[in-house]
């Protein structure tokens, strides 16, 4: 048999089936993404929530989903693996925002003044913009201590990015809410690392100290994630830092508008500093967690894994929407009982329609 | 037009048959052939002989579902002129990927009649279709039956890109387990 034989094979599909793939499914108000987190089958996902409050290290990394759930599980890919070195798409949730329906939580629906789509920036990239993001350049600049070589400098009208190089490897980025430093180098970061040698390497790193400095982290939570391929190689890791805060909303405004991120894999690493613009709030009437499970059709007593809070700039175009992540293992999709998927359903916290014509109403 | 008033001309041997054919399923043949083909005139040469196609064979036959008789027909002349043109070798495009994708499910041999395995296997692959998750099935079907672009697949099912690959890739792992147990790697 060839793969021609096979394709051809395809013409005996029942009409019943093809017709049935014809139909579109739209984006509703409750997403249900399939992030595949199923360590079992595409060797995910080590997470790990680390905080370090000045010099105090972790005693042990934690994890949401428990280790020896997937340890026994064979991948059926090793045969033959799927795509290469494609990472499996995977999302985590960091136990330190994990939330639950006695959770109390204030989170306001914040305007995006800085959309962008596939076309590039959505707002008008005008002089004023360039100008912020200039001093964006030039006050991370100044924390760092190291000058842009003269005359690398470039605006991107289309992105609103200005771009640069410290040295000839180290290339910088910086838009009007993120500034990243790229290191096509070898990396001073490695997947063999033990949680405190990965922390003393971070603490080490100058543009991860300057970036969270510029932010005024001073209390830092840092949270690890390992990407693994189908070969259940690590693929990347990626490791997020943000201000910890004893009340659970402002650890969650926190880690989504003001944060830094470091992701590194066997070929380089990049740092990136991520300051959202959330000057202007939009008010309206909070869904709770419980009406957003519900909306979700999630069983909060058998089916729920975890839930956390992630602010979304796609799900309404020009607004951050706080919105509910509901992890869910789904055995629907489970392949002989061992491979499982863990979708999760993305529900916004917010009604913009709601919120317009309330507001056209005034 | 009705796809029943379009068969009766066919069956009444009228020639406008072809035209209401071409004017209700023009464009969706057409994108078939291009997903395969990538070239705009052998897309519409594939085109216009479905409508020959179909009018050789209405009647006898007379299709259920008109749209995926259509379908079928463009789809097998396609491949054949990508086959027989050589379009492979001036970068046929997705094909090349979908055909990669397919062969990692199948194992030697290449020289058994295709034709005579294609019907067999067939039978096989309903089976193997009719037992997944609708979901899965679905995007299967897009990209293998009517060779859809990852992208057009995602958009279509409001999925991601990298969310159509892994349902993909380990739909192809389950065929390829289906097909090792239906003694098809020999």
């Amino acid at each position: 048999m060839n793969t021609e034989a096979l394709f051809i094979s395809f013409n005996e599909i029942d009409d019943e089936l093809l017709e049935r793939s014809e139909k579109t499914e739209h984006k509703k108000s409750v997403i249900k993404i399939k992030w595949l987190l199923s360590a079992s089958c595409f060797g995910i996902l080590a997470l790990a929530v680390i905080l370090i409050n000045g010099l105090n290290l972790p005693d042990k990394l934690s994890s949401i989903f428990p280790t020896e759930e997937y340890t026994d599980y064979t991948n059926p890919f090793n045969d033959n693996p799927a795509f290469g070195d494609e990472p499996a798409v995977v999302t985590s949730i960091d136990k330190n925002l994990s939330v639950t329906q006695d959770t109390q939580l204030n989170l306001p629906l914040f305007v995006n003044p800085y959309p962008m789509g596939h076309g590039g920036a959505e707002y008008v990239v005008d002089d004023n913009i360039e100008a912020l993001v200039n001093n964006n350049l030039n006050s991370f600049l100044s924390v760092l201590g190291i000058p842009v070589v003269e005359n690398t400098l470039e605006f991107n009208n289309r992105s609103a990015n200005m771009q640069g190089f410290l040295t000839d490897g180290e290339h910088i980025i910086a838009s009007p809410t993120h500034i990243a430093v790229v290191v096509d180098e070898e990396t001073p970061f490695n997947y063999n690392m033990a949680d405190d040698e990965l922390i003393a390497a971070i603490k080490e790193n100058v543009y991860l100290t300057a970036m969270c400095r510029y932010l005024e982290i001073t209390s830092p939570v840092i949270n690890v994630e390992i990407t693994k391929n189908f070969d259940n190689e690590i693929y990347d890791v990626s490791v997020k830092i943000y201000q910890n805060d004893d009340d659970i909303s402002q650890r969650i405004l926190n880690s989504e508008l003001n944060c830094v991120k470091l992701i590194f894999n066997k070929t380089g690493y990049s740092c990136i500093c991520s300051f959202k613009d959330t000057s202007t709030t939009i008010s309206g009437q909070m869904l709770s967690f419980s009406e957003a499970a519900e909306k979700a059709a999630v069983d909060i007593e058998k089916g729920l894994k975890a839930c956390t809070v992630m602010y979304l700039e796609n799900i309404v175009s020009g607004y951050h929407m706080p919105c509910y992540v509901f992890v869910v293992k789904d055995i629907e999709y489970s392949m002989d009982g061992y491979l499982y998927e863990y979708p999760q359903y993305v529900v916004p916290m917010y009604d913009i329609e709601a919120i317009q014509n309330s507001s056209s109403l005034n | 037009m009705e796809d029943s008033k379009i068969l009766e001309l066919y069956f009444q041997r009228d020639e406008n048959a072809i035209k209401e054919t071409s004017a209700k399923y023009g464009a969706y043949c057409y994108s078939i052939a291009d997903n395969i083909l990538h070239n705009k005139q052998d897309c519409e040469e594939c085109v216009n002989d479905t409508w020959i196609n179909a009018w050789n064979s209405i009647p006898p036959q007379r299709p259920v579902k008109f749209k995926l008789y259509l379908a079928r027909i463009t789809r097998n002349l396609s491949f054949n002129l990508f086959n027989s043109r050589n379009t492979k070798k001036r970068g046929g495009g997705e094909m090349h990927l979908i055909l990669d994708e397919l062969s990692e499910c199948v194992a030697g041999r290449d020289n058994v009649e295709n034709e005579y395995i294609a019907k067999e296997l067939g039978q096989s692959i309903k089976q193997f279709v009719s037992t997944l998750p609708e979901r899965d099935a679905n995007v299967f079907l897009r990209r293998y039956f009517f060779c859809e672009p990852l992208s057009v697949i995602a958009e279509r099912y409001a999925l991601t890109q990298n969310n159509v690959t892994v349902i993909l890739s380990r739909t192809r792992g389950k065929l390829k387990k289906h097909l090792e147990k239906e003694e098809y790697f020999l």
